[in-house]
């Protein structure tokens, strides 16, 4: 639950430095777009301002040149000299070409309803001039054309400064506004650089303590995994010094074992008819007693050597391995008149000698502990199992459940976990023969094929047991298991 | 019960560091066959220097056994390297060895028949299996089975 808790908040912080990156991207990214509008806006601008300075000089080259035209037709009509009319002739196409051209450069309706007048007091004057000329000869005319000329030239003059000034006002409030726009950039990418810089700041910050939380994380994380590699070692090493101690102390447990019994039927040998009752049975005692402990000894050994073994593990059909197990027992079985029915079992990987001592072992434990009065029935199935409901077992893994039950005398079920237990009995070792241990290795066994054994009963109701194995093996510990057999115990 | 291709007893030859068993050992052959010659040492060491003494007096007089009984485990030179060591003397090596042991590890198995031993026998647990076992060597080496004149 907790580590849910920390994995959202995890996943919650790396979503918030990522939405600060972002940000600061687009900031970054808005940045730019802003100084490229800037820059184009300034480009705009100085267009513009050049534009208009254009305009101007285009009104002021207007004017000049109906000054000329006027000077020219001045000229000619004073002197008849047709050299002034020059002039007049070059400037009504010029006067039209700037005409058109301040009709391109202006903006604005103003500034065009007052071009449209120009034109017309252009016009005005450059026809006054045409009819002035042609009419050289009437002085009447030539002298209130003059005044006139003079009022229309100054008309023009107005018009022309009006449009002047207009251009100028509109040039200053441009620039004033160009003046407040750069700034306005400016301000804005100041506060964008700023916010960017907090921004990226922040991430960082977050980031950077993220990195150190996951780093702390990974060190503890590697710290646990030295750990635990150390215990492994460990148990490992101690688990081999415990089977090497299993085995060595058996062997040496043997010897004066082997001793007691030897000199115990040494004794026996020699003194047997001066012996009276008592010293024969206990010196048969010595010797029975003797002889259950080597037998308890070597069972003890078998166990330790169980874990051992690590590999061989190989496909088998296990109805075989049963099959095995009976050709072995058939005398017995025979002899009990038992019912044995097996059904289809899987192909498992297992040890097959181990497997068949464990069904060696379920199998004779169902025709000993049979009721007095019945023939044992035994029945072995199968079935598949998911292990989530095995302790031990992996959830998920396939399993497959070989289950063993009889109609025997059965056993209190508070004593299930007591039955797989080394040298643990129910019954008394004169009732029922054994040491204790054929339960306790299978269990070993089992465990060795990251398996799981239960069993349950019921007295007099007889007893079911049942083996889960794996449906498949991890692979083999090749390290472990390397030395094992070849540093096998010399013992003389 | 003397053998009859000879006309001196069968000389047996016990290697054993423990002194109960080697007591039991020959208590099993006395028993079993009171007129044979039983001989022990306490190590492997022991058992070369008596077997060298006895091959450097002259042939005729010759003394060596006709059947020698091999502990494995032994203190200074123990059982195996003795029994390479018999095994590549010329002089001794037609004498059988029968590994008698506690082992019933298979490595000291395939090891001692590799070495050349002629048998291997685990100890057995009580003196009637004691007595058993001298038994049957007996009628293996002795009855049945040819062995070199000594």
């Amino acid at each position: 639950m907790k580590f849910a808790v920390s994995l959202f908040t995890q996943s919650n912080l790396s979503r918030r430095v990522a939405v600060a990156f972002l940000m600061a991207l687009i900031l970054i990214a808005s940045g730019f777009v802003l100084s490229f509008y800037s820059y184009t806006q300034y480009g705009t601008d100085s267009e513009r301002v050049q534009q208009t300075y254009q305009t101007i000089n285009t009104l002021n080259g207007v004017l000049s040149t109906l000054k000329d035209v006027e000077t020219g037709t001045r000229g000619f009509l004073l002197s008849g000299d047709s050299l002034f009319l020059e002039t007049y002739y070059k400037a009504a196409p010029a006067i039209e070409n700037e005409l058109a051209n301040l009709e391109i450069l202006l903006s604005g309706e103003a500034q065009h309803r007052l071009l449209d007048t120009l034109r017309h007091q252009v016009q005005a004057q450059l026809d006054m001039s045409t009819t002035q000329i042609r009419n050289r000869r009437d002085v009447r005319a030539f002298q209130s054309h003059l005044l006139l000329g003079k009022l229309r030239m100054d008309a023009v003059r107005r018009t022309v400064a009006l449009m002047v000034s207009q251009e100028d006002k509109q040039m200053k409030i441009r620039n004033e506004q160009a003046a407040q726009s750069y700034q306005r950039t400016l301000l804005i990418g100041f506060l964008l650089s700023l916010i960017t810089l907090f921004t990226v700041i922040f991430a960082y910050s977050k980031l950077d303590a993220e990195l150190l939380r996951r780093q702390r994380t990974e060190d503890q994380l590697r710290a646990y995994e030295e750990e635990l590699q150390a215990h492994i070692r460990q148990l490992t090493m101690s688990n081999e010094e415990l089977e090497r101690f299993a085995f060595i102390a058996s062997h040496d447990l043997q010897e004066p074992l082997r001793k007691i019994q030897s000199f115990a039927g040494l004794v026996n040998e020699r003194n047997k008819a001066v012996f009276d009752n008592d010293t024969n049975v206990f010196m048969s005692k010595i010797v029975n007693s003797a002889s259950r402990m080597s037998r308890m000894i070597k069972d003890l050994l078998d166990f330790s050597r169980v874990s051992s073994q690590h590999q061989g593990f190989q496909l088998t059909k296990l109805n075989d391995v049963i099959d095995r197990v009976l050709e072995d027992m058939e005398l017995q079985v025979k002899g009990l008149r038992a019912e044995i029915q097996v059904g289809p079992l899987p192909v498992l990987p297992v040890i097959a000698t181990q497997m068949e001592q464990v069904f060696a072992n379920l199998i004779s434990n169902a025709l000993k502990y049979r009721k007095p009065d019945q023939a044992p029935v035994v029945h072995i199935t199968s079935e598949e199992v998911d292990g989530v409901n095995f302790p031990g077992l992996m959830p998920g893994k396939r399993y497959y459940k070989i289950s063993v039950s009889d109609n025997g005398i059965g056993f209190d079920e508070k004593y299930t976990e007591h039955i797989f237990q080394l040298f643990q009995r129910l019954h008394a070792k004169t009732a029922y023969d054994g040491t204790g241990i054929g339960l306790a290795v299978c269990k070993r066994i089992i465990l060795a094929h990251q398996g799981y054994i239960a069993a349950h009963g019921q007295p007099n109701e007889g007893a079911t047991f049942w083996v889960v194995l794996p449906e498949k093996q991890p692979l083999p510990d090749y390290e472990r298991s390397a030395d094992r057999s070849a540093s096998a115990y010399f013992i003389g | 019960m003397n053998d009859q291709r000879t006309d001196r007893p069968v000389h047996i030859l016990l290697a054993d560091d423990d002194e109960d068993d080697r007591y039991l050992i020959l208590e099993a052959f006395r028993r079993q066959y009171p007129g044979s010659r039983l001989s022990a040492v306490e190590d492997g060491e022991e058992l070369l220097t008596f077997l060298e003494q006895r091959t450097a007096q002259s042939s005729a007089e010759s003394d060596l056994p006709d059947l020698i009984l091999l502990d494995l485990n032994m203190p200074r030179l123990d059982g195996r390297e003795v029994l390479r060591q018999l095994k590549k003397n010329s002089s001794l090596c037609h004498i059988p060895v029968v590994v008698l042991t506690t082992s019933d590890a298979q490595p000291d198995v395939q090891r001692s028949y590799v070495d050349g031993a002629n048998s291997f026998i685990t100890k057995p647990a009580n003196f009637q299996g004691l007595m058993n076992t001298a038994q049957i060597l007996w009628n293996y080496w002795f009855e049945v089975v040819t062995i070199p004149q000594a």
